[in-house]
């Protein structure tokens, strides 16, 4: 039974090297032949307008163009200081309500909360979790109840929540998909906090904002993963390609994109390496 | 039933998920050997379908030279029927352990890799 392993791992090894031999030749060939020409629209491969903005939609009177940063949410119980398994933590519970932010969590949720105590500046909660404890899930609705916690107590890194005057919890609009805001209480990407009375409907991710009206080009694309080993694989050669400045490529997501310097990087680069791991469909390459 | 009689669903394991280790072996060794292309290394990742054939087809092949031992030379319908419990077992560890390494132990591993 060992000959007919070693037989096997032969063949393993063999098919191994035949497609690596085959793939000399993918490795070299042009993807403009690979993707179906269909899929890509037709100003594709014409100069788009070079003041393209953030889509936004006003729909009442408003003080404010610039999309928010950071939306308040409510707060609707603070606890005190207390001894919990991991050390001494201020537990805030907040609600994002769906009439005041919509949107889902990355795959790969990097939730954000941020709080204000006195009029301080915005800090960073240590832990985020949903109300009874659970992480959140990956595409799963912002809206909903978060339990949020920070150190206190000997720690000393700030006064309990329950000594706040006058506290405020924001979430960060960068971490999630927005599909719609609608808020009073909306504070700009300066760490001070100023009020605006805005309504805002977005289609863009506002963390895509730095990239935007400097030339830079957004590829959305279809990826269909090989393996899953492929994908962190795959991260890694866009991270180091030279003209990506952003990227969004993780399994199971509907349509990743990459933001790239049109200069430095041309689509099809781009397209062959994410290739290398998936098979990629191009939607669309805007500039943004 | 011994461990060694589960030897069978772990070799042929060790083929099948060759279809995603193989390509992470490699892509590791160009990149911190400089010698390579990671892109050829992950085209090795294309054929693994043919993977899971190979490893199901061992599998298969080592069970019935495993019957035919224990059987005395023989391999029929009640040697296998005798045997039921080794296939069974082999088959589901073969499955598990295939998918906990492809889906599970290999994807962490390739995270830490080229973080």
């Amino acid at each position: 039974m060992d000959r007919l392993f070693v037989f096997f791992l032969a063949i393993v090894l063999v098919v191994a090297a035949y497609a690596m031999y085959t793939g000399i030749s993918d490795v070299a060939e042009p993807m403009d032949n690979t993707i179906p020409s269909t899929t890509l629209p037709a100003d594709m491969s014409s100069p788009l307008d070079s003041t393209v903005s953030p889509t936004t939609t006003t729909t009442t009177s408003s003080t404010t163009s610039t999309l928010p940063r950071y939306v308040e949410v409510d707060v609707f119980y603070v606890e005190d200081c207390k001894n919990t398994v991991i050390g001494r933590m201020n537990n805030i519970l907040v609600n994002v309500s769906g009439s005041n932010v919509n949107g889902t969590w990355w795959p790969e949720p990097e939730p954000m909360f941020y709080f204000s105590c006195d009029g301080g500046e915005l800090t960073e909660f240590d832990r985020v979790l949903v109300r009874g404890g659970s992480s959140i899930k990956g595409g799963s609705s912002v809206e909903g109840l978060y339990r949020l916690s920070e150190k206190c107590g000997l720690t000393k890194k700030l006064k309990d929540f329950d000594s706040c005057s006058d506290l405020h919890v924001f979430i960060d609009l960068a971490y999630f998909d927005v599909s719609s805001i609608n808020s009073s209480k909306v504070t700009q990407t300066s760490w001070g906090i100023s009020t605006t009375t805005t309504t805002t409907i977005l289609s863009d991710n506002p963390y895509l904002d730095k990239f935007r009206g400097i030339g830079y080009r957004k590829l959305d694309m279809h990826v269909a993963w090989i393996c899953p080993t492929c994908v962190p694989t795959v991260n890694k050669l866009v991270r180091e390609q030279e003209g990506i400045k952003s990227r969004s490529l993780s399994y199971g997501q509907e349509v990743s994109y990459v933001i790239y310097d049109p200069d430095v990087v041309s689509r099809d680069q781009i397209l062959r390496l994410v290739n290398a791991g998936a098979t990629v469909t191009a939607l669309n390459d805007t500039e943004i | 039933m011994e461990f060694r009689d589960l030897l069978t669903a772990i070799k042929a394991s060790i083929i099948a998920s060759s279809c995603c280790g193989l390509p992470l072996a490699l892509a590791f060794l160009f990149m911190s050997t400089g010698v390579g292309n990671i892109i050829l290394a992950l085209q090795v990742a294309k054929y693994k379908d043919y993977f899971l054939l190979l490893g199901t087809m061992f599998l298969f092949a080592s069970l019935y030279l495993l019957i035919k031992k224990k059987s005395g030379g023989t391999c029929n319908v009640c040697d296998v029927r005798k045997s039921w419990k080794i296939i069974l077992i082999n088959i589901l560890t073969y499955v598990i352990l295939t998918t906990a390494i492809v889906y599970g132990v290999l994807p962490i591993l390739a995270e830490e890799l080229f973080r």
